[in-house]
């Protein structure tokens, strides 16, 4: 059937992810509702979830204009969003805000009057759409992948992710380079690549994961990794992740009562906002363990699953589009927001070294939560737009 | 490249955009399983890395808190603490800036106006100082407050905390505190701080005296505390904690008679101050029962301070062996008596007497002619206690000698008692010990000794404690009651002995005519040792002797017993027997004086902690004078000590925290001068006698512990 003649609106709005997304923040004001009322910090209650409320509503309004743009309009917007977050990552290395440069030692924020924003959050989709591009563009000149070509176009996507690589090294903000990273490696998998590169590509990645963890765990491994520039609070997180119960600094301290919460959850948890573990930003970074605490295994595990489903109805989506530079995006998106569940959950109960990267659509913070919506918004505009682009392929097909 | 070939590549593209799907769905759901089986180890097995994570959260809100056994206290005969526990703490105010909570809360002092406000109110600090203190040093990291920051109880602490200004930090001490300074320091002892080496948390060790021997009893057991705590550490009050309890230490009850002892210790003062003795022993005990009431020596010790303690360590009560010198023939008259062997009427040579080609001396070598060996007693002749002893013979002398277990260690409570020993091979040597030389006891076995010419035959073990009870004193422990030791003597004999020591006081040719009481009848035996070099040659000089008094009273039914004994007084402003009688009178006189049924004198309240102006009008109702030294709001130190008898001072010194401010001493005596000095710690140097007629600093005028003070007398 040449191009469905009856589409409705209902068809064309993936109604799971937004299930997905809205159940997500839910649970995610709950869940800073649950920190800030214990939590006697800087700000009220009702100011923590008000805020993340008109974050959702901004976020929502940004998923609702990217779905008006069509692949062709997105593409043609590419260079602009690249640019724009290109500049906003340097720009941010000279107005950065200097009360969190303090507390995170990072150079990652804006401050402006109340609120805070953090660019490299943003341009996390304008990374994914630039690599789709690139990667779209590639395969449409160079149709038969030769081992030549897939050297050039890894070189390609390298090249637009070195600038934001040195800005981030710059700003001091190693776990987000590491989501960056994330998202390249999926699109590096899914760009066609041949097997004959990705296999040894892979198998090395793994072979320097494990020199970078033997490095680390050794002396002299240390000083070569601190010529390299990496930082002691980067060595204390690995030291915290491998000896939590050892290390009582604040990263270790940090995590440690993370795992006291969740340990305190138990199967079922203590309860709705009932918390005796103090864990700090939990509001933020921690804020699984308030999930795990209040609602234990369950609630921790269906959260999980809330995720899965979310991530499987992207996938999903990504199959069935026809659109290439869609798909590409897709993974992109799909990359970023498993990246982060996956980072974030896993450091909250020790499986992986802890970096400050937030839960999607959960934690407090605007940026993050605006460039994850901005991410669905994609997803979303990818079923909304499903019809036709000039690299659809449907025709073929039907 | 054609079209077809197109749609083979993008066919392939879109096959391998599907393998990456269900790869990497596989993937998702090999790591969110990875993810999950992690969570549920953590959440419901609540391990980590093969910690005990269910143990850790206990641990994290139930905390652990030891609590502190509180070590017992020592008490006087009316359970009157000599030393007990305080639960203090210190303050300090942090001022730097970067000092912050997790929380990011300020931990430094932020409104300094209201900081100094709430400290003038609850500490002995005025507003404009405490706010001085906050300011002088801006750039200081943290400050101090003296004194006033120092020995804060808990309950001022609460209301301070309680307004929950940031920055302020106590600092727990634990601290024994001896109420009463140089108070039977020796008998009571030292408690001090250590490390326990098993919490690392720091702890009282006895170091001396009944702190020393009864530190096991004192020491009791600290308990746990498991409480429940909130985010921020407070305790949850709903939350049912469990405890080990603490059991506190038990609580040493001793025989000391406070107003006996502090009148004792006064006198102990008086005489130290007046000759500097090298050694000054004093003990009163009950002759019925054995109980010591009063106890002190000099060189002795401030435990709070600790001022002295470097003087003397050991306990010359105890552990002091001396040959004891002309108190010796009590026992030679007792065991002559008992022995069947003493005929007083009989007369002999007094003055030289050879044995082989020694010499046995009188004090007066002349002697004083042929005179009666009852006569030779009250004489203190050395002479006539040869011939008894060479009447009755060195085997009955010896048995009498093991009978009053004079070369026995009879202190049980006491550690590192030396039991003493004597040269008994020769004639001379046997007859040295009838006199009291070449013969060495302690000051501990004589008192025994002395019990069994008391009490009429029956010796009494000289008892310190009267019993041990637990922390709520409501059981006791273990009881020191009267411990008969042995009969050395008959009845009749003691009795006897008694007689001749009344004959000592009150004959005109008796030699211990000081020691009458107006009022009782005192039965005493003086004592003049020359001091064993350590070589066996006897120290030559006018100070190298003991000067001792035996004495007891009344003569017929002694109720005290007391010895004092003073070792090369290194002035001698007059003779020997005089200044003994200055801590021997006054001392039995009260004891007497209370045993008799007298009412108890006034006793002077306790006012440290009051304000100076409720202090003053409490005192003003019970017809005391009192003189205010400072300026502060609380009293810090009194002279003389609560309880003691009112007419033991002119009148009450009161000090009070902050700057001290010099009283009108016009008329004050000597006595009330070197009560000040010792008070408030200041030099006096007098001139001329009677009482103050000048002082070099004036009334009003401010002055501190360096300070010397110049008065006249007149």
């Amino acid at each position: 059937m040449f191009r469905r003649g009856s589409v409705t609106t209902d068809n064309r709005i993936d109604w799971s992810i937004i299930f997905c997304v809205l159940m997500l923040a839910l649970i995610g004001l709950g869940s800073i509702y649950v920190a800030a009322s214990h939590d006697t910090g800087t700000t009220s209650v009702v100011k923590a979830v008000v805020s993340q409320l008109i974050w959702y509503a901004i976020g929502t309004i940004a998923i609702v204009v990217i779905m008006q743009f069509d692949s062709e309009q997105l593409w043609k917007l590419v260079p602009y969003a690249y640019g724009v977050g290109l500049f906003l990552l340097f720009a941010v290395l000279f107005l950065y805000s200097r009360s969190y440069f303090v507390q995170t030692g990072a150079k990652s924020w804006f401050a402006i009057g109340p609120f805070t924003f953090q660019p490299s959050e943003i341009m996390k989709p304008a990374y994914i759409l630039m690599e789709a591009k690139v990667i779209t563009e590639h395969n449409h000149n160079q149709p038969v992948h030769t081992i030549r070509g897939d050297w050039k176009l890894i070189g390609k996507l390298l090249l637009w992710t070195l600038p934001i690589v040195i800005l981030l090294r710059l700003q001091n903000d190693f776990g987000t380079t590491v989501v960056f990273l994330a998202i390249l490696g999926g699109l590096l998998i899914v760009s066609g690549i041949s097997w004959k590169i990705l296999g040894p590509g892979i198998l090395l990645f793994i072979a320097m994961v494990a020199t970078a963890v033997a490095l680390v765990a050794t002396k002299p491994g240390r000083v070569f990794l601190g010529h390299l520039g990496f930082q002691d609070y980067q060595f204390a997180r690995i030291d915290s992740w491998l000896h939590p119960a050892s290390d009582s600094s604040n990263q270790g301290f940090q995590l440690w009562q993370s795992m006291k919460a969740v340990g305190s959850g138990g199967l079922t948890g203590t309860g709705f906002n009932v918390s005796k573990v103090y864990v700090p930003v939990r509001e933020s970074d921690m804020i699984f363990s308030v999930m795990g605490e209040n609602f234990g295994f369950v609630g921790g595990t269906l959260l999980i699953l809330l995720y899965f489903l979310l991530i499987y109805e992207m996938i999903k989506v990504t199959f069935q589009t026809k659109n290439v530079f869609y798909a590409y995006i897709s993974t992109g998106v799909i990359m970023m927001i498993l990246f982060h569940v996956v980072e974030n959950i896993g450091m909250s109960i020790d499986l992986i070294p802890m970096t400050g990267i937030p839960l999607p659509f959960i934690s407090q913070g605007g940026s993050a939560l605006i460039g994850n919506m901005i991410g669905i918004g994609l997803i979303m505009s990818m079923q909304y737009h499903n019809q036709s682009s000039m690299f659809s392929t449907e025709k073929q097909f039907s | 490249m054609n079209e077809r070939q197109k749609i083979q590549q993008s066919d392939k593209a879109a096959k391998s955009r599907r393998n990456f799907g269900r790869i990497l769905l596989l993937f998702v759901v090999i790591v969110f399983g990875l993810i999950i089986v992690s969570f549920a180890q953590k959440a419901i097995f609540k391990t980590a890395n093969h910690v005990n994570l269910s143990r850790q959260t206990q641990h994290l809100y139930n905390k652990t808190s030891i609590i502190k056994a509180r070590r017992g206290s020592i008490y006087d005969d009316k359970q009157q603490p000599l030393a007990e526990d305080t639960n203090t703490y210190s303050m300090y105010a942090v001022l730097d800036r970067s000092q912050v909570t997790d929380r990011k809360r300020p931990a430094y002092v932020q409104d300094k106006r209201k900081t100094a406000q709430v400290l003038s109110q609850n500490l002995p600090i005025s507003e404009q100082r405490a706010y001085q203190v906050l300011t002088e040093h801006p750039r200081a990291f943290q400050v101090e407050f003296g004194n006033a920051g120092n020995n804060i109880p808990l309950a001022v602490k609460q209301k301070i905390e309680s307004h929950r200004l940031p920055g302020l930090m106590f600092i727990p001490q634990q601290a024994r505190l001896y109420p009463n300074g140089v108070f039977a320091s020796h008998v009571v002892g030292l408690a001090s701080s250590t490390t326990d080496p098993k919490t690392k948390q720091p702890m009282l060790v006895g170091q001396m005296g009944i702190e020393k021997t009864f530190n096991a009893e004192l020491t009791g057991r600290n308990g746990l505390k498991k409480s429940q705590h909130d985010n921020y550490g407070y305790q949850i009050p709903s939350e049912k904690g469990t405890e080990l309890q603490a059991r506190n230490g038990d609580n040493v009850h001793t025989n000391i008679n406070s107003s006996l002892e502090l009148l004792l210790e006064n006198q102990m003062n008086k005489v130290d101050a007046e000759v500097h003795p090298k050694v000054l022993n004093a003990m009163l005990m009950d002759a019925k029962t054995g109980k010591i009431v009063a106890a002190a020596q000099r060189p002795s010790f401030n435990p709070t301070t600790g001022t002295g303690l470097d003087n003397v360590w050991r306990d010359t009560l105890t552990q002091d062996l001396y040959e004891p010198g002309s108190t010796m023939k009590i026992f030679t008259m007792a065991a002559s008596i008992d022995s069947g062997n003493y005929r007083g009427s009989d007369l002999y040579q007094s003055g030289i007497y050879k044995i082989g080609n020694q010499i046995v001396p009188d004090w007066n070598r002349n002697g004083w002619g042929d005179i009666s060996y009852d006569k030779g007693f009250a004489l203190s002749s050395n002479v006539a206690m040869a011939h008894l002893e060479e009447n009755m013979g060195p085997k009955t002398w010896n048995n009498y000698i093991q009978r009053f277990q004079l070369l026995k260690n009879n202190a049980s409570n006491f550690d590192q008692q030396p039991t003493g020993s004597m040269q008994f091979q020769q004639p001379i040597e046997q007859a040295n010990t009838a006199f009291g030389q070449g013969i060495s006891v302690t000051a501990l076995q004589m008192l025994q000794g002395f019990s069994a010419i008391a009490n009429d035959g029956e010796m009494l073990k000289p008892q310190m404690i009267n019993r041990v009870t637990t922390a709520d004193n409501q059981h006791t422990v273990k009881n020191y009651g009267k411990t008969v030791v042995g009969h050395p003597i008959s009845a009749k004999t003691a009795a006897a002995v008694r007689k001749h020591m009344e004959d000592v006081v009150y004959k005109p040719y008796g030699i211990g005519q000081d020691f009458q009481i107006p009022g009782y009848r005192v039965a005493a035996k003086t004592g003049t040792a020359q001091i064993s070099d350590g070589s066996g040659q006897y120290e030559n000089g006018a100070d190298s002797y003991l000067y001792s008094v035996a004495g007891m009273a009344p003569a017929k039914h002694p109720r005290y017993v007391m010895y004092v004994t003073m070792k090369q007084p290194q002035l001698a402003t007059q003779p020997a027997t005089k200044v003994l009688a200055e801590i021997f009178n006054p001392v039995m006189q009260q004891a007497l004086s209370v045993s008799k049924g007298r009412p108890e004198q006034v006793r002077i309240p306790n006012l440290v902690g009051k304000s100076p102006m409720d202090a003053q009008q409490l005192l003003n109702q019970k017809q005391m004078a009192s003189v205010v030294i400072g300026t502060g709001h609380a009293i810090t130190k009194q002279s003389p000590a609560a309880a003691a008898p009112k007419d033991l001072a002119s009148r009450i010194i009161l000090m009070t925290d902050g700057p001290m401010t010099m009283p009108d001493l016009n008329g004050w005596s000597r006595d009330d001068l070197n009560d000040l000095a010792r008070l408030v710690n200041i030099k006096i140097n007098f001139t001329g006698d009677g009482h103050v007629s000048d002082q070099s600093i004036k009334p009003g005028q401010q002055f501190d512990e360096k300070s010397t003070l110049d008065v006249s007398l007149k």
